[in-house]
């Protein structure tokens, strides 16, 4: 809509019969209008009668055009403003039953009704009458004629700013609803629903619709002192503290609005390197805490009712995620990024759709929504649920039909995630292995089950509150933003109940982001990111020879002791180091901390090798420490 | 035959490339005087308590481990900036670097994303002794400064 009035709508077909007197009545032609502040008007137009009386007046302009701001000197503070249609909670079910809020032919309560503009339609305020109480409006579709002035609001905080009813106080779902799933803003980490509920608390200042209760934000502070080290705890504080009310009408901003207030600082935004960090987090976070979820809940889904046998088959699952493939979950989860790329969820639900509705049928449901979830957080964990459920089916496949399952199915995954292909291999050696305890386990429940059917006794209570234990993760989610650390006590009664065999330590190191160890058996560090390999530990002859050998390969030549520089070893050698023919420094050192316990560090220039840790006391490291005197 | 650029030289250059202030101080001694007096040592190095690794880098990539030390950087610097925003350090190796440096809270930021590339347990420690920070030769980076 780039054309204006004057240049589609000749003056004389435009206002002049759409007088008061009520003769000739009918519709100007399809007007358009532009949102642009300049609206010129042709010199003596005439609009229709402004107090009703049917005497119509001239607009007393210059030559040429006059602008919308000059409109307001005549005839008020809304002429020539692009506004939206209003209605109170008492009007809204009447007006949306019938299409919209009445305009009548003059601006009385008894006017005749000409049509409807439906609730939050923008309009074109034309003129008021001499009270204010009316305003002549022309919306965006051609429909024009007298509406009360309290059904109209021109305090539209952008162009692109849409007024919405509120019909459920729930921000969060209207945020979804229109920006994201009307494709009106491309949320992502960093810049999500935190930041849109400041920009509709912006757009909305001093109005009743919306309001921010400080306590709220002073509580949100208190308790997350470590997120309100992040760079955008301002937007997550508001947005815990952002409230709507029902039946009131409230702007929601566009998107160039929210970018500006974005670069003028009023709206808190998080470097981008840091916005990959947290998305990271949340997005392994996500699917592990999904895969765990898809694997537990069908596994009391599989044996409702036989709590015990359900009960040991998680606990023997859970020995069967712990350690190497537990640290292969995130990895999974790194395929399966590489694997969306560019894709839609029906390229998506194109490629792997047989596999999903062959393992996990009930997964259909809501499946482009989920997958293409905005919530980072929620997004994995749908994926990681759903892969958690294909996992779950492929184990107990191996246990009931035979190892030559992983196979099969290993190769349907192939396209999904080539590391997947290996945890599914793994995950048949291990089960081998286990099968004896397993099959009993598998194998009597699924009998068992047959025959027992759903209980509803004390055990059917048990697996409600698994459910709960389970769900609780996801719950803990629901607004985005939430940290690791909530994950971290989100999944230890999970870790409880199930008898999950790792010990994990959330450790929040820096804004906004936590470091998830796996203590035992083995460490995963960092983000979830695939962590440490399993510790190797030589006897001191084994760490020496691999440390000289990389060493030797560096142009190593012994010339001079390493010598400690504090506490008690200061001034006594604790290795020894040479120049090598390229003039770098090459050397080793001993050391012993409570942390890496006994290794061997080596350096060449800049260049650190890796650690050679070794079984020894500290007292064993002294004396070796003591050989390298000169 | 060694190189003509000393490591100590080297470090400086990199340290003002990175647009830091900082000052080679005579007297390292003296820097590890300071660190003895405030910390226990044990084996040669601060006897940190597990509470105080702010991060260490495993199995990240270089790219990542400089993101997190820089995300750490940024929350230490925040806390002391809180305490005394003219607060100076003194900077001193236990083994490749031989000076003692000496700059202020606004260049640690930058001083400290060198101390990767140095083979040597790198110590931060404030004027008044009350904070240090510790870059291991084995890539974790320790503080006193609490987690907030």
């Amino acid at each position: 809509m780039t054309e204006n009035i004057h240049s589609t709508a000749p003056a004389e077909s435009e206002g002049l019969q759409l007088q008061a007197s009520g003769t000739a009545a009918m519709m100007p032609p399809a007007l358009k209008l532009t949102a642009d502040p300049l609206i010129p008007v042709q010199r003596s137009e005439r609009i229709p009668d402004l107090a009703g009386s049917g005497t119509p007046i001239d607009f007393q302009e210059g030559e040429g055009t006059t602008t919308g701001a000059d409109l307001e000197t005549y005839r008020g503070a809304n002429i020539g403003k692009v506004g939206a249609i209003a209605a109170s909670a008492d009007q809204y079910a009447a007006a949306q039953a019938q299409g919209g809020m009445n305009i009548r032919k003059t601006p009385i309560p008894s006017g005749e009704v000409l049509g409807q503009i439906p609730v939050g339609q923008k309009v074109f305020v034309k003129a008021e009458n001499q009270s204010g109480g009316w305003a002549f409006v022309v919306a965006f579709d051609g429909t024009a004629g007298w509406i009360s002035q309290a059904f109209v609001r021109t305090d539209m905080p952008d162009p692109e700013a849409v007024l919405h009813h509120v019909t459920e106080a729930n921000l969060t779902a209207i945020l979804e609803q229109h920006y994201h799933k009307g494709g009106r803003y491309d949320i992502g980490t960093g810049n999500d629903f935190a930041t849109l509920a400041v920009a509709v608390a912006a757009a909305n200042q001093g109005t009743q619709g919306v309001y921010v209760d400080a306590e709220k934000i002073q509580q949100w502070m208190d308790d997350n002192p470590i997120r309100s080290y992040d760079y955008i705890a301002d937007n997550l504080a508001k947005y815990s503290a952002v409230g709507i009310r029902s039946g009131l009408n409230i702007w929601l901003p566009g998107a160039s609005y929210v970018k500006a207030l974005q670069e003028s600082g009023d709206i808190a935004t998080r470097p981008d390197w840091a916005n990959r960090m947290v998305e990271g987090g949340k997005m392994t976070a996500g699917f592990v805490a999904g895969f765990y979820n898809g694997i537990y809940e069908n596994i009391t889904d599989t044996f409702v009712g036989l709590w015990d046998a359900a009960q040991d088959s998680m606990s023997f699952l859970g020995d069967l995620f712990s350690g190497d493939l537990f640290a292969s979950i995130p990895e999974v989860a790194a395929d399966i990024k590489k694997f969306c790329e560019g894709k839609s969820a029906a390229d998506i639900l194109g490629e792997i759709g047989g596999i999903i509705s062959e393992m996990a049928g009930d997964m259909w449901d809501n499946f482009t929504d989920n997958w293409s979830h905005p919530d980072e957080y929620k997004r994995w964990h749908f994926r990681g649920n759903l892969i958690g459920q294909i996992v779950l089916e492929i184990v107990i496949a191996i246990f009931t039909a035979g190892g030559g399952t992983a196979a099969k199915w290993g190769a349907k995954l192939a396209s999904l995630s080539p590391r997947l292909v290996r945890m599914v291999g793994k995950v048949a050696s291990k089960a081998r292995k286990l099968k004896p305890k397993a099959k009993g386990i598998f194998k009597g429940a699924s009998e068992a089950a047959d025959e027992v059917g759903d209980a509803t006794d004390g055990r059917g209570a048990q697996k409600a509150q698994a459910f709960a234990f389970a769900k609780g993760i996801t719950e803990m989610h629901d607004r985005i933003g939430s940290g690791l650390g909530e994950l971290k006590a989100s999944l230890a009664p999970l870790e409880r109940k199930y008898k999950v065999r790792y010990k994990e330590e959330a450790k929040p190191s820096q804004p906004g982001h936590y470091r998830i160890l796996q203590l035992s058996p083995k460490v995963v560090d960092g983000d979830f990111t695939p962590g440490k390999k399993a510790e190797i530990r030589f006897d001191f002859e084994t760490a020496r020879n691999k440390a000289l050998d990389w060493l030797s390969s560096r142009g190593f030549v012994s010339q001079h002791p390493v010598l400690g520089k504090f506490g008690d070893i200061k001034g006594k050698p604790i290795g020894r180091y040479g120049y090598n023919a390229e003039g770098k420094k090459v050397g080793f050192r001993i050391e012993f901390d409570q942390r890496n316990k006994a290794h061997i560090n080596v350096f060449c220039g800049k260049e650190k090798g890796p650690h050679f840790l070794f079984e020894a006391s500290e007292e064993t490291v002294r004396k070796i420490q003591q050989r390298y005197a000169d | 035959m060694q190189t003509d650029m000393t490591p100590d030289d080297q470090f400086l250059s990199d340290a003002q490339a990175t647009g830091a202030t900082i000052l080679v101080l005579e007297d390292a001694d003296s820097v590890i005087e300071l660190l003895e007096s405030n910390f226990p040592f044990s084996t040669g190095r601060i006897a940190w308590d597990a509470k105080d690794l702010w991060a260490e880098k495993g199995e990240d990539n270089d790219e990542n481990w400089k993101h997190s030390i820089a995300s750490a950087i940024h929350s230490i610097h925040a806390f002391l900036k809180n305490q005394n925003p003219r607060i100076q350090f003194l900077l001193v190796g236990d083994d490749y670097l031989e000076e003692a440096y000496q700059f202020g809270l606004d260049s640690l930021p930058q001083i400290v994303s060198l101390f990767p590339d140095l083979p040597q347990h790198s110590y931060v420690i404030s004027e008044d002794g009350a904070w240090a920070l510790n870059y291991t030769f084995e890539d974790e980076l320790y503080s006193n400064v609490p987690v907030q």
